[in-house]
């Protein structure tokens, strides 16, 4: 133990403090670098919400209805309601709904698809995803875009 | 002074205490080799989105900077990293000269670095003309214009760099090669050779 490492008198140096100091910035600074290598990897970083999405009591929405909550797009017509997952399937960017055309067309590349989500033009190649609707505990109409439905899927 | 450690073997095998102090020239060369790695992957993670067609690369540039999460702090680091490494690399030139380094016995050594000073201005150049816009383009067509313009051997260089005798739509597809290929292997194969050499020549010169 040298003359400065006395100070401590625990029996930890100093140099053994800050090598390990040195080390634990070592270790953040690559696990920081490694998660920005890896969301740079992975895309574009709009991914679909995980929770679910509350547009409040059905009758608030008359038909015709087309309203934008969290990247959930409600609809209702004759048959009912449904919800598209407004996240293009390309690169993960999020299209505006078009109401005069009926359509949605992504700001990135230019990608088109219907109102139900299914792909009218590329570069996407898979349609966007419908969310299953629910009525909760309160009478308000709840989109869960993790529980995916089908085309043609109406609610109430 | 005897260098035992691991970073120590890319120095000759004795020195003097007064060869390695710190000081305001220390570490050029060692500087560059940490840029060339930075550029190394972060070159490898912006490859993933680059489209090497002329197109493309429009497209594939504006992704990175709008679209992909740290698209930009990418493109960003691994642009300043280009800089700093030529810069590095011009003082680390410079240091020597001033240090007398060039002579014999490291003379051979001297050449190796010119050639990888060469090789880095070409990765730069290379990695500027990826962007394939108006400006890129024509900077393009004038150093390429300009290279063929080197006696015997200009014509040739020409030819194999454009794959013609004019810039034509395999352009992007060709700096494309030559900047993440061909001129980065080229330059880990002289810079193992350069780091051997120094530790094989022996003698440090004098840091400023």
């Amino acid at each position: 133990m040298d003359q400065e490492d006395k100070h401590f008198g625990s029996g930890i140096g100093r140099r053994k403090i800050l090598f390990s100091l040195g080390w634990l910035f070592v270790g953040l600074a690559s696990a920081g670098v490694s998660w920005i290598g890896g969301r740079f990897l992975s895309g574009n970083e709009n991914l679909p919400p995980s929770r679910p999405v509350n547009f409040g009591l059905p009758e608030d929405h008359p038909l015709g209805a087309v309203v934008r909550k969290d990247k959930v797009v409600l609809f209702r017509d004759k048959a009912g309601f449904w919800a598209v997952t407004a996240v293009c399937t390309h690169l993960g960017c999020q299209p505006a709904f078009l109401q005069e055309q009926g359509i949605f067309e992504c700001p990135c590349h230019g990608s088109r698809f219907d109102a139900e989500g299914r792909v009218l033009a590329g570069p996407a190649t898979k349609d966007m995803d419908l969310a299953a609707l629910r009525i909760d505990g309160q009478g308000s109409l709840v989109a869960y875009p993790k529980d995916k439905v089908r085309p043609g899927y109406r609610f109430g | 002074m005897r260098l035992d450690n691991f970073l120590g073997h890319i120095h000759p095998v004795k020195l003097s205490e007064e060869r390695v102090r710190i000081s305001s020239t220390f570490c050029l060369g060692g500087a560059a080799f940490f840029l060339f790695i930075v550029l190394a992957i972060t070159g490898l993670l912006l490859a993933v989105y680059y489209l090497p067609t002329a197109e493309g690369a429009r497209a594939g540039i504006h992704d990175i900077d709008y679209v992909i999460p740290f698209g930009r702090l990418m493109r960003s680091i691994h642009f300043w990293a280009g800089q700093l490494m030529v810069a590095a690399v011009l003082l680390h030139a410079a240091r020597v000269v001033a240090a007398g380094a060039y002579m014999p016995p490291k003379h051979l050594n001297w050449l190796v670095g010119m050639a990888l000073f060469i090789l880095t201005a070409g990765l730069d150049f290379s990695g500027y003309v990826l962007r394939w816009d108006a400006q890129t383009f024509w900077a393009a067509q004038v150093v390429c214009q300009l290279l063929g313009e080197v006696p015997v051997i200009g014509c040739g260089l020409q030819q194999a760099i454009l794959g013609g005798s004019e810039i034509s739509e395999v352009g992007p597809l060709r700096f494309y090669v030559i900047h993440c290929m061909m001129g980065p292997g080229l330059m880990l194969a002289f810079v193992m050779y350069h780091f051997w050499r120094v530790r094989r020549d022996g003698k440090l010169g004098q840091p400023f």
